[in-house]
């Protein structure tokens, strides 16, 4: 019986995916699901090793081949690989990206837009604020993820041997609830589930308007922070008006407090902004010979609750063989009742993870609990697992990546 | 002995009547009639005080006073975003207006706790936000440059200020003001609370800025409206600057009313947007049907206006039909918070209250504001839990079991409230209030209070199974407010206003939220309960013990449900976990979007 094999590296808090198909070419088939390593995780093999492992794996007698090239969305954890060296010669099929990378589309292009404005405003706005050195590194660290990626996403879409056509999905005209039958790979089936264009989930992708917060990036915007009223209006708390009080009970010491109040949501907006890029993430639905696979990107709360509605989508769920964790296993990437509903017994389940000292609570135990409490095979990429997953350390000892053979 | 002159009733003061930051010129200005109170510079009166301290800038703005005689010839000064100090007379003006109405309204005069005036900061901070900060027991009010995409006729660069909105102003008081009636309506408790928070401090802003005739006027003059299409009497009110919270939370009085809307909606100004798109559509329909008789009147009896512009007479009339119905319903909406629950309020819960806080008044109706209210809320899918039916009387809060209390258990302790009450009205009253003494009274009240409060506490222990409390937990006497109103038909409402509150342990479930419950206590002269609104907690009496487990169930899962949504603390460590939802209780997050 044929099979073919699904390779999960582990990236930490990252994802990348190889699926490899027998073919009649006299080549395997191959689909390359993001590359990318977040850049507070700093445990496991080092990105440039993992991305040079992609390559080689991409490499056959042919040359360097990828036929399918998925990007879920615009993360630094999901795209970083891609702004290395060593892409250049490889020859790509196709690529595939959420609708909101659309180069031409003017709402894709609002919400990149917006989204990248207020990443690189909050960046900028950090900088200028005095932080904690450690503090502003995490936060800077943190932002990081949402800025444009810019040398990666150049490559996405411009970039490759073999001028490969570039999709943005669903597109605009597509018959929702039809698959994509990719000339490339001939039998497999691809339904796209997200991301929808719906307003209602729409709406999560676009940031808070930054101006809600005092890291509005005015401060960076230079030359700007003049007090509203020139100094003939100014007086220090000695300089007051004879005529004129101050009230008692607002002394020297609640002047601080008032202005500390603005110190606090700096936090606030960037974990905003990692949900509005998440919510843009592609998720995939693949149908292979017997096999039906879901890849949702970092898909969160508002895309899920709309795919569970959605009587087409929840009957093809029912047949999952095969589940990707979103978001590296965080609380609400996975709704409880996807795991108790539509996780068929002897589906397997693979967790793209890495632990990050200041992210406790990924991957949530809960999640794991529920898991292993069902009938399933779980692999997470940075332990080595059980049957039928394999893997493969490298030098140090540390897993590189993890092997699933499934049948066709 | 001269004689001495009167002081006045009224100071009027100008202000802008739209937010400048529209960059509308015509209709600039309006005056805004506020009680008389002596002023010290800032200004600083006996409720509000106004601050201007940069926290940005680190430096104070001259205070204006408004007492001096060139300014009280005047009317105060002329609008100008280049004074600080019309800036303070702005945010002094119209947060006097919003605690006037709810003076009037209440039946009472109404103070912050421990009678500590609330500081108004126009100038707080460099930011596009502003917010009542409960801690700090302040509102502070930001400004920001203009950029390209924004700001009308302002410069790039040029200081846009949040404390020369009208709405902005009225929306963060009202804040303020429902934070001092019920202090655990910003702990999201149901999928209610924050927004009923935020849609009440929208329709305060919206109806009281609509009671401004003159502008109303000026606005249909101009904008040859003749306010008798639903949409051009909502646009009206969004150029009135109406941009508070989300921006557009009247876009849905336009829509098509769906109940499914409501249903879906989690998130509080999407979903206070519709509460207030049902109050605009109950006022709007009062006043279409108001209108009726001059149409006719206008039009020899066809009701059919001809095209072109309406005559000005008629447009007067208008304005002044629209500024009335606003103002009713404005005052309605604020009655009806004496009859909240003290906490866990929803939006069922808010239409109960305006119906029977109405219907106490103003048993007949005549204008029909209530009727359609009822149906607003209806065709938007807002029922209140138990009702047989929205016929008005089924929507009117249950009276109170007979004399759960022997009346002359504190009918005493009501009469002297009510004694106290009268003193208070003839001290504020015109007539003698140079003689008042506001810092003597707030001691003699404080010191009287105290002793009320374990009278009324030992009663609330010894009802405790009819007023459904939990006998075993402590009993928190919250409010105790005597008030005092006169019927549309001429006759004196006299009532006592007791609010008791109780909590269970704080649980992770909750995500650190407690389970609060309580009840609102309206009784008579004579110390009989009238309604007992309860919200029960597990462990109350038999009749409540349903009401109590649906309560404590809504919050497990609206609590998980936020969970869901919110994404803040799948970053955080586990002792954050327990807490996750206490975040969400501040204003600052609310106006930020953080969900």
């Amino acid at each position: 019986m044929s099979t073919f094999n699904i390779r999960m590296y582990n990236m930490g808090f990252g994802d990348c995916f190889l699926l490899t198909l027998p073919s009649t070419l006299g080549r395997p088939l191959r689909v390359l699901i993001d590359c990318g390593k977040h850049k507070l995780s700093t445990k496991g093999p080092k990105l440039a090793a993992l991305t040079a492992q992609v390559q080689a794996d991409v490499t056959g007698a042919g040359g360097q081949i990828i036929d399918l090239l998925i990007v879920t969305h615009r993360h630094e954890d999901h795209v970083s690989g891609f702004a290395l060296p060593g892409w250049d010669n490889v020859q790509v099929g196709e690529v595939w990206m959420p609708w909101t990378e659309h180069p031409t589309d003017p709402q894709a292009r609002r919400i990149c837009e917006k989204q990248s404005t207020s990443a690189s405003k909050a960046v900028k706005a950090l900088a200028a604020l005095a932080l904690d050195p450690a503090e502003a590194d995490y936060l800077l660290g943190y932002a990081g993820n949402n800025l444009t990626n810019a040398k990666a996403m150049n490559l996405l879409h411009g970039g490759f041997q073999g001028s490969p056509e570039r999709r943005f999905l669903p597109e605009a005209n597509a018959a929702e609830g039809d698959p994509l039958r990719p000339a490339a790979l001939p039998g497999v089936e691809v339904y796209v589930l997200g991301p929808s264009r719906n307003p209602d989930v729409v709406r999560d992708m676009e940031p808070p308007s930054n101006e809600a917060y005092h890291l509005s990036g005015d401060v960076a915007a230079g030359g700007t922070s003049e007090p509203p009223f020139g100094p003939e209006w100014r007086h220090t708390r000695e300089t007051y008006p004879a005529n004129a009080s101050i009230p008692e009970d607002f002394t020297a010491e609640t002047e601080k407090h008032i202005g500390e109040i603005f110190d606090e949501p700096a936090l606030e907006l960037l974990v905003a902004l990692e949900k509005a890029v998440n919510g843009t993430s592609l998720i995939l639905l693949f149908h292979i010979g017997k096999q039906w696979l879901l890849f949702p990107g970092d898909a969160q709360w508002g895309s899920w609750s709309e795919i569970l509605a959605n009587p087409r989508w929840q009957t093809l769920l029912k047949r999952l063989t095969f589940y990707k964790v979103g978001h590296h296993g965080s609380h609400n990437a996975t709704p409880v009742s996807f795991v108790a509903e539509y996780l068929n017994d002897d589906a397997r389940v693979m967790i793209p993870t890495g632990e990050v000292k200041k992210w406790p609570m990924i991957p949530r135990q809960s999640l794991l609990d529920d898991l292993a409490a069902k009938k399933l095979h779980v692999a997470r990429s940075d332990e080595p697992p059980a049957q039928p997953f394999r893997a493969t350390l490298d030098s140090y000892g540390d897993v590189l990546f993890i092997d699933t053979e499934l049948d066709l | 002995m001269p004689i001495p002159y009167s002081p006045p009733t009224h100071r009027r003061l100008k202000v802008y009547a739209f937010d400048p930051m529209l960059g509308r010129t015509p209709l600039y200005r309006m005056l805004c009639e506020v009680p008389y109170e002596p002023l010290r510079p800032g200004p600083r009166g006996e409720r509000i005080e106004v601050v201007d301290y940069d926290s940005s800038a680190q430096t104070y703005y001259t205070p204006v006073h408004l007492e001096d005689p060139y300014l009280l010839m005047r009317d105060g000064l002329d609008p100008t975003e280049a004074d600080p100090r019309f800036h303070q007379q702005m945010v002094y003006a119209i947060a006097s207006k919003v605690l006037a109405n709810f003076d009037s309204a209440l039946g009472r005069r109404l103070y912050f706790r421990g009678r500590k005036p609330l500081k108004l900061f126009p100038h707080a901070f460099r930011g596009a936000n502003a917010f009542f900060h409960p801690r700090r027991h302040a509102i502070l009010f930001g400004y920001f440059p203009a950029d390209e995409s924004r700001g009308g006729q302002n410069l790039p660069g040029q200081p846009v200020f949040t404390c020369l909105s009208h709405d902005i102003i009225a929306h963060e008081m009202t804040h303020a003001i429902t934070h001092r009636l019920r202090p655990f309506f910003f702990e999201p408790t149901n999928v209610d609370v924050l927004a009923f928070h935020e849609a009440f401090s929208d329709i305060i802003a919206i109806f009281q800025h609509f009671s401004f005739k003159e502008i109303l006027l000026q606005a249909i003059q101009e904008t040859q409206s003749d306010l008798r299409a639903n949409d051009e009497i909502v646009k009206l009110a969004q150029q009135f600057g109406y941009a508070t919270g989300g921006g557009d939370a009247l876009r849905t009085a336009v829509d098509k009313p769906d109940a499914r809307h409501l249903e879906k909606e989690l998130r509080p100004h999407a979903r206070g947007s519709i509460l207030v798109a049902a109050v605009f559509d109950g006022f709007f329909k009062t006043y279409l049907s108001q209108i009726q008789d001059l149409l006719r009147i206008s039009t020899g009896g066809t009701g059919l206006l001809p095209q072109g512009s309406i005559h000005p007479d008629l447009a007067a009339r208008l304005a002044r039909e629209a500024c009335a119905v606003a103002d009713a319903t404005l005052r309605m909406c604020i009655r009806a918070f004496d009859y909240l629950p003290p906490v866990d309020v929803t939006f069922g819960d808010f239409l109960r209250a305006l119906v029977t806080a109405d219907f106490e008044l103003n048993p007949r109706g005549e204008l029909g504001l209530r009727r359609n209210l009822i149906e607003a809320f209806r065709i938007r899918g807002i029922y209140p839990e138990n009702v047989r039916s929205l016929a008005e009387d089924s929507l009117l809060w249950e009276r109170a079991a007979p004399a759960p209390s022997t009346p002359e258990d504190i009918s005493e302790l009501l009469a002297e409230i009510q004694q106290e009450m009268i003193l208070e009205a003839a001290a504020t009253s015109r007539n003698s209030s140079l003689d008042w003494n506001p810092a003597a009274g707030a001691d003699d009240d404080a010191e009287s209070r105290k002793n009320r409060y374990p009278a009324i506490h030992a009663w609330a222990r010894r009802h405790a199974a009819a007023l459904g409390l939990h006998p075993g937990l402590a009993v928190q006497v919250a409010g105790l407010h005597p008030s005092f109103r006169v019927g549309i038909d001429g006759q004196l409402l006299v009532e006592v206003i007791v609010q008791l509150l109780q909590r269970a342990e704080a649980s992770a479930a909750t995500g650190g939220i407690p389970l609060r419950g309580g009840a609102t206590v309206v009784l008579n002269g004579f110390g009989q309960p009238r309604y007992v609104i309860a919200k029960p907690l597990p462990g109350a009496a038999a009749p409540f013990a349903p009401a109590a487990a649906m309560r404590q169930a809504r919050q497990t899962d609206y609590a998980a449900a936020l969970t869901a949504r919110d994404t803040f603390h799948i970053w955080q460590d586990e002792e954050f976990q327990k807490i996750r939802l206490r975040r969400l209780m501040g204003f600052a997050a609310l106006h930020g979007g953080a969900l």
